[in-house]
């Protein structure tokens, strides 16, 4: 290899990562289109940035989003705390408001307590789907769940504690949110590029986004799913699969 | 009170665009928890008590130069506690078998080995290059002239991966 015949590495890696210079990019793709060994440098570039991603996710961990919010506001805006007068009169504003709420919705055919009903049952009823049908009990259960914007890869689900026999529901969908939505009871969290959920007993539907890649999806310690660049691998127990998605069933035990 | 409101709303927006990749980029620069997330709150304060503003991508490549900033001076940490911290992880409990937690130590063992082997600036930019960074912004943030990010990304990208997988690469 010459140097001066060939792509030089630097250009190469822009290439790959779509930051050439209007008019580097224009001299790189014709000497790409005509170069085998530069194209197939540039597919080992590819891989190696697989690699380099998968490293720095690994040395990846959780952290406590809402204390660090909290601290971040405190630093920001200290003189924003509430006088006591302040927070007295909003106190008794809240005691008067619940006072009356409460005997409104005590009331029958009161519009107070339709209200409330609609709030209470928009927060413990599933997240409608499209595919709600193949999601069968699923969907009808009352769940909660946990959602994640993941713009780019890597994205980690684990599911933990699982019960034997649990049906769980992977769907692939668009846009980058990921999702967790399990049985009423399940606890959750999350960090930048993972999702981790404890379901209480009963069925689990997992949404990943379609174009977010590497993504794996842990089931009890061990890996159900993953899919990279080079494609899909499946290795838990598969009840029925698709091209919207997978179903398993974790093993009785 | 409608201003506390947006105020609390924008907050809120900006905080949850920024913060997370933040501190995630601080903790692996410094392998350290506690180290990270005083860096980067620090840098999110700074963010809103300076006033900064813009669009969220220039939000954003201010907070991480300033974080940058931060653990140049303050928070790099040195190898003694590095090496007590990979003894004795401060991180939360996890219920996975010992076999897979042991694979997970291992790997971000030689991450962190990996990513050592560079220099801290080569650290820098890799990391902004992997959290989706351009050129023109590592450039500002890591104090390089931006013609010459290409070439020491490419190098730095080269050198993390031979030590990570023990690869000759020949690109």
């Amino acid at each position: 290899m010459t140097g001066v015949d060939h792509l030089d590495e630097a250009l190469l890696t822009a290439l790959r990562d779509g930051v050439a210079a209007p008019a580097d990019e224009s001299r790189g793709r014709a000497h790409l289109d005509a170069c085998v060994e530069c194209r197939d440098r540039l597919a080992a570039l590819e891989q190696r940035r697989t690699t380099v991603a998968a490293g720095l996710a690994s040395l990846d961990t959780s952290f406590d989003l809402e204390s660090a919010r909290a601290a971040v506001r405190a630093g920001a805006f200290p003189f924003r705390k509430r006088t006591h007068r302040a927070a007295w009169a909003r106190a008794a504003g809240a005691v008067l408001f619940l006072g009356v709420a409460t005997a409104a919705a005590a009331l029958p055919r009161s519009p107070v307590r339709h209200w409330l009903s609609q709030i209470v049952h928009s927060r413990t009823t599933a997240v409608p789907a499209p595919d709600s049908q193949a999601a069968g009990p699923a969907a009808a259960a009352e769940t909660t769940g946990v959602r994640l914007d993941v713009p780019s890869g890597p994205l980690h689900v684990v599911l933990g504690d699982v019960t034997a026999g649990t049906e769980i529901n992977v769907r692939w969908v668009p846009g980058s949110e990921a999702a967790i939505l399990a049985p009423l009871g399940s606890r959750f969290t999350s960090a930048t590029g993972r999702l981790e959920a404890r379901p209480a007993p009963g069925p689990v539907r997992v949404e990943l986004p379609r174009g977010v890649v590497p993504t794996t999806l842990e089931v009890g310690g061990r890996v159900y799913l993953a899919r990279t660049l080079e494609g899909l691998t499946v290795s838990g127990p598969v009840v029925r699969r698709d091209d919207d998605g997978v179903v398993f069933r974790t093993p009785d035990r | 009170m409608g201003s506390h409101h947006d105020d609390h709303v924008e907050f809120d927006a900006t905080f949850d665009e920024i913060y997370p990749r933040l501190v995630r980029y601080c903790h692996r620069l410094t392998g350290d928890r506690d180290a990270a997330e005083d860096a980067a709150q620090e840098a999110m304060v700074r963010l809103f008590t300076h006033a900064v503003e813009g669009p969220v991508p220039a939000l954003r490549a201010w907070a991480f130069k300033t974080a940058t900033h931060l653990v140049r001076d303050r928070y790099r940490v040195d190898k003694n506690r590095r090496r007590l911290l990979q003894e004795r992880p401060v991180a939360p409990a996890r219920t996975e078998d010992p076999d897979r937690s042991l694979e997970r130590r291992e790997d971000e063992a030689r991450a962190r080995a990996a990513l050592e082997a560079l220099s801290p600036r080569d650290q820098e930019m890799l990391l902004m290059r992997f959290e989706g960074f351009s050129y023109k912004e590592i450039a500002g943030a890591v104090d390089v002239a931006s013609t010459s990010v290409g070439t020491l990304l490419a190098r730095a990208e080269r050198r993390f991966h031979q030590a990570l997988t023990g690869a000759e690469d020949e690109a």
